[in-house]
């Protein structure tokens, strides 16, 4: 009977012997790369960020390695525009830490401009991307309408229906982007509501209804991630160098009472940067999920990692 | 260059039409047909060989044990075979057309007839088919099996050039192909889900199967609809003679198995079924657990699966038989949760059942000895349905508030076929059908019902069906293939297949040529070569890691084209007494083959599944080598795989890993199995398997990156200036650890003074309890791995009468 105990209890013993169980890695252990992000708009002062890649499956896994292997008295971060030979040294602002070294230049993008950035310091193999700004879009809001929603307990909402009209100039291939934004008016006496941090997380996308006036469709792709906001992208391949009239509905607008300030961001952006943009929301709605593909950022940096896009964003105000 | 190619094929056409034509004229033939059977239990018997000595000629059964052999008149020398089985021989003078049934004797040996049936076979030595695998039942009966359950997709999985998906799954991923692109037949229909218990078992039931064969290339003409194998499972008619039956008790499941006549000689039954009871077991548990810990908590739940195969066969006459099948299948998780207290209460219910149904009637006819028809009716569903509600009510009846969510998914086929085989000559197997299926899927159906009871507001309520429209789709085909022996050394399959899929208002077609051919260089060892196209109209959209029933079947639409694939083989085949060898290689392409798109998720996002996939191309290319016995106190076969498995994406609209190819999520580059079976005496026999492969690949992010954040985040917060993400390098861009297990067996036997039987069988699963990688995550700066079966020994009892 005691033989059979220390059997059964041996047996047990080796089932039990952890299911989960750490692991070392196996395989090519990636080794550091520069990563460059920076995203270009028209009308502002160029600003790009560099760090370094950070293996993270080893036991001397640090936060600060983001920045504190760059050699930054011998790397260097330089930007071309428009072709231009020997272009010009970006500065570092200041080595005060976080996760990226920040460089800047007195350089303001203006549209039509290509702009190369290259960065190399010691001891990584050196990168560069390339964009082009585009134009700043030109929409116009040709009539706005409300109506009141259902209220709930507390807050009456509106359903605002905003009639507009894109006018697409033809020489470049580009997105636009378009975003509701709303702030909330506030009482206190230090509120000032024309900077207060607009709130587009009120909206989400099926907050906001697209409809054809004119026919073509504008191939709305909707960012709808769980994690970020509700921006909505089309393609302006339908719609190359025509004036197009479409109409959007946006819902649970707050009564005007509460609003400080209600519009549309709109913008013209390059094909890197939707695409950033589109892998940047899956990457988010991705994240631990057991029953979604795994998300590779999108990159258009040669040599490493990160981004180089453009934006040329304009702002409408809503009167209602 | 088509016009070409029409005078060639009408040219082949011709030859193969004019030949039996003069030689029927050189000299008389006469025709030797009929049924082989099984002695004792008139079971028929597939694959059975017939040589007639002096001339060489030979032929086998079909599915049917119908087997057809045209020979010169004059005296001939039969020889009646098959493996387990004692040869029969006889001399006849053949001066007409002969109808000879022949019932052939269990051998006491199990040695006899052995190497004839082995080479006779069209798998074996001399035949022209490659690249596929004849597996005995009773080897499957001997394979060392996961708490016991004897399963047939697992003992598939140890063959060459089959990959197995993560540990304990039935996925079968064969030549590089995935596991939707497998035609899994169980007595000629197809089955769309095979897997019971998430994938742990298969819905094959052991004691119900007749025989078993694989093809991974080489395909004949007869076979299409998936571009990878062919799983052909053939279900036993039943004992025509008297009752038999079996009942087995396992850890797991209970099972049993009655076959016997209803009409002595003419009509036969075999009905099998079976079920898992570890719900049941665990209800004393579960209610031990809530009178304890519970925290006025009360239900139940759990999970099972049943399954019942039952087959009516009826013989008219020599030349009529039909033949009735039908399989059912369902898994059910189910559970029902109540809490309350004296202010509260809240229930929630789960229902989650999938399952298939099978049903054939199929008609054989011998219209003359050479010609033979079987004619088939199919229907085939797989089903799929989540249900959840919930209530919950306060005190008073204020605030209450209810809702149910379900989601159902189905595919429904019905089809028709019929199938011809002529023997025109000696030289001459000619086989030529035409089938037609209809299918109809529902892709996802998600109903949502909620409603809240309060008194502050007006009572308000949701009542929504959302989900793909019904999809229609046809396919059509029909063959035509020669299996011709040009000389003694040459023997050529020659095959065409015609596919229609009619689906979304759009028709696709596919024109598939299929050859093999085998060159006979001794008695015993033969080279073959062969070259197949195929094509697919159903794909299947799983990305998980495990075979779930939510994995979704759909149609080619007109934005999602057939997958197509075109593979060449050619190996060394080699006889060696009961033992043979065979050593492949082979090259395939795959083209419109689908894959979720990054971020892409069976959850989440309510646009249709077409906006989740993307189209690419895949190509695999790999050597197999195999040792097989199937005769003997020893039995079993070592087989080992080096292969390649590739896709990409790079289409335009369909770019995954920026377009570079990278490799599919079971690309292994070496599989190793042994599986062997010994019977010491009569009353004990041994088994052992051993598995060796390299890693599955996964997905892995192993670096961080600082970056800027969404475009769309930045007006939410200008102060945002960089983010860190997890950065993955490449889609299956990391390797699993190695996959490596013993499984060991013993098997008791008695036979009682009646004529029953009893075995008891103990097995151990993974003997030095290895930790074999189900799934790897990253937690913090660290990798986990998570294994899901340790050492397991198992017991089951069978008792045979």
């Amino acid at each position: 009977m005691k033989r059979l105990l220390s059997l059964l209890c041996a047996v047990g013993l080796l089932i039990g012997t952890g299911c989960e169980k750490v692991i070392e890695f196996e395989g090519e252990v990636a080794r550091p790369r520069l990563t460059l992000a920076a995203q270009a708009t028209v009308g502002e002062p160029f600003t790009a960020y560099v760090a370094s890649s950070i293996f993270f499956l080893n036991h001397s896994y640090q936060e600060n390695a983001f920045t504190s292997s760059l050699d930054t008295l011998h790397g260097q971060v330089r930007c071309f525009v428009n072709g231009e030979k020997n272009g010009f040294v970006m500065q570092l602002r200041s080595e005060e830490g976080g996760t990226s070294l920040c460089y800047t230049s007195d350089y303001v993008p203006a549209a039509g401009d290509h702009i190369r950035l290259e960065a190399e310091f010691p001891d990584f193999d050196p990168v560069w991307a390339e964009v082009t700004m585009p134009q700043h879009p030109r929409f116009e809001l040709l009539s706005v309408e409300r109506q009141q929603q259902d209220s709930d307990r507390n807050d009456t909402y509106y359903a605002v229906d905003l009639t507009l009209a894109v006018s697409d100039d033809a020489t470049y291939d580009k997105y636009y982007f378009l975003q509701p934004l709303v702030s909330y008016r506030s009482d206190l006496p230090w509120w000032d509501d024309r900077e207060a941090i607009l709130a587009p997380l009120l909206f989400t996308s099926s907050d906001i209804i697209f409809k054809d006036v004119n026919g073509t469709s504008l191939v709305l792709e909707a960012l709808d991630s769980e994690s970020e906001l509700a921006g909505n992208f089309f393609s302006d391949a339908l719609i190359k160098g025509q004036r197009h009239v479409f109409k959007i509905t946006v819902l649970n607008v707050p009564a005007p009472e509460n609003v400080g300030l209600f519009g549309l961001k709109l913008a013209a952006v390059d094909e890197n940067l939707y695409w950033y943009d589109y892998s940047y929301s899956q990457l988010q709605d991705s994240f631990g999920g057991l029953f979604s593909e795994a998300v590779s950022l999108y990159s258009n940096v040669h040599g490493g990692y990160g981004i180089l896009c453009a934006s040329a964003p304009m702002w409408l105000a809503v009167e209602w | 260059m088509m016009k070409g190619r029409k005078i060639w094929i009408a040219a082949l056409i011709a030859a193969i039409l004019v030949l039996p034509a003069r030689e029927a004229a050189a000299q008389k033939k006469c025709t030797i047909s009929g049924y082989m059977t099984d002695a004792s239990s008139g079971e028929s018997l597939i694959s059975a060989a017939l040589l007639e000595q002096q001339s060489g000629q030979g032929t086998v059964t079909n599915n049917y044990g119908y087997y057809t052999l045209t020979l010169p008149a004059g005296e001939v020398a039969l020889e009646f075979s098959y493996i387990g089985y004692e040869t029969v021989a006889m001399s006849l003078q053949l001066v007409r057309d002969t109808v000879l049934h022949v019932a052939l004797k269990p051998s006491a040996e199990f040695l006899q007839g052995a190497s004839v049936t082995a080479s006779r076979s069209e798998i074996g030595v001399r035949g022209t088919q490659m690249s596929a695998i004849e597996i005995p039942v009773h080897q499957i009966k001997h394979v060392p099996a996961l708490a016991g359950e004897v399963d047939v997709i697992k003992a598939i999985q140890l063959l060459p050039g089959v990959q197995s998906g993560t540990e304990g799954s039935a996925g079968l991923y064969v030549r590089g192909g995935g596991p939707d692109e497998n035609l899994l037949l169980l007595d000629g229909v197809p089955i769309y889900n095979v897997n019971h218990m998430m994938g742990f078992f298969s819905v094959f039931n052991a004691d119900a199967i007749k025989n078993v064969t694989l093809y991974k290339g080489s395909f004949p003409a007869r076979f299409g609809s998936r571009i990878s194998s062919i799983l052909d499972v053939r279900m036993k008619d039943g004992n025509d003679r008297e009752y038999h039956g079996s009942a087995s008790l396992g850890l797991l499941s209970a099972k049993f198995q009655v076959e016997g006549p209803i009409i002595k000689g003419k009509t036969t039954f075999n009905v099998s079924a079976r079920r898992t009871y570890y719900d049941i077991l665990s209800q004393p548990l579960i209610a031990y657990y809530q009178r304890h810990w519970g925290d006025g908590e009360r239900g139940t739940g759990g999970y099972y699966f049943y399954d019942v195969n039952a087959k009516l066969t009826h013989t008219f006459s020599n030349r009529d038989k039909l033949y009735v099948s039908y399989y059912m299948g369902d898994d059910r998780v189910y559970a029902r949760i109540k809490t309350s207290d004296e202010l509260y209460s809240n229930q929630l219910k789960l229902g989650w059942n999938w399952g298939n149904i099978v049903a054939s009637a199929r008609w054989n006819h011998v219209f003359n000895p050479r010609l033979f028809v079987n004619a088939t009716l199919n229907y085939t569903q797989y089903r799929h349905s989540l249900d959840v509600s919930g209530k919950e009510s306060y005190a008073g009846g204020t605030d209450g508030f209810a809702m149910s969510v379900a989601y159902h998914s189905l595919i429904n086929d019905i089809s028709a076929a019929a199938d011809f085989e002529y023997n025109p000559s000696p030289a001459h197997d000619i086989r030529f059908g035409a089938t037609y299926i209809r299918h109809t899927f529902k892709p996802s159906i998600t109903t949502v019902r909620a409603a809240v009871d309060s008194p502050a507001d007006q009572p308000s309520a949701i009542d929504t069906t959302f989900g793909d429209k019904n999809l229609f789709t046809g396919e059509a085909a029909a063959y035509f293939e020669d299996n011709w022996s040009v000389t003694d050394w040459l023997k050529i399959n020659l095959g065409l297949r015609y596919a229609m899929y009619d689906t979304d208002g759009r028709f696709y077609h596919s024109l598939e040529p299929r050859v093999s051919l085998r060159a006979l260089i001794t008695g015993d060892l033969s080279l073959k070569a062969s070259w197949s196209r195929m094509s697919q109209s159903v794909h299947m959209l799983s990305n998980s890691n495990i075979s779930l029933p939510t994995d979704l079947w759909v149609p080619v639409t007109s934005r999602i084209r057939p997958m197509r694939s075109n593979q060449a083989a050619a190996g060394v085949f080699y006889s060696l007494g009961p033992v043979d060898f065979s050593l492949e290689g082979y090259y395939k392409t795959m083209d419109n083959v689908l894959e979720y798109r990054e971020g892409a998720s069976f959850f989440g996002s309510s646009s249709g599944w077409e906006d989740k996939v993307a189209m690419g191309r895949g190509w695999a290319y790999g050597v197999e080598f195999l040792v097989q016995k199937k005769t003997g106190k020893l039995t079993g076969w070592v087989g080992y795989t080096w292969s390649k498995t590739m896709r990409q994406f790079d289409r335009e609209g369909h770019v995954i890993n920026n377009g570079i190819p990278f490799p599919a999520k079971y690309d292994r580059r070496h599989d190793l199995s042994v599986t062997a079976a010994y019977e010491v005496t009569r009353k004990i026999d041994l088994a052992a398997t051993f598995i060796f492969g390299t890693g599955i690949c996964g997905s892995l992010a192993t670096q961080t990156i600082s970056v800027i954040p969404a475009y769309s985040a930045v007006s939410q917060n200008p102060f945002l200036t960089t983010v860190t993400v997890d950065y993955l390098e490449g889609r299956n861009n990391y390797r699993m650890p190695s996959y490596q297990r013993l499984d060991l067996g013993v098997n008791f036997k008695r036979t009682f003074r009646n004529g029953h039987h009893r075995t008891i069988g103990l097995s151990v699963y993974n003997v030095y309890n290895r930790n074999n990688p189900f799934l790897v995550y990253r937690s913090g700066n660290q990798l986990k791995q998570l294994s899901i079966f340790p050492l397991m020994p198992s017991l089951a009892y069978t008792y045979e009468f």
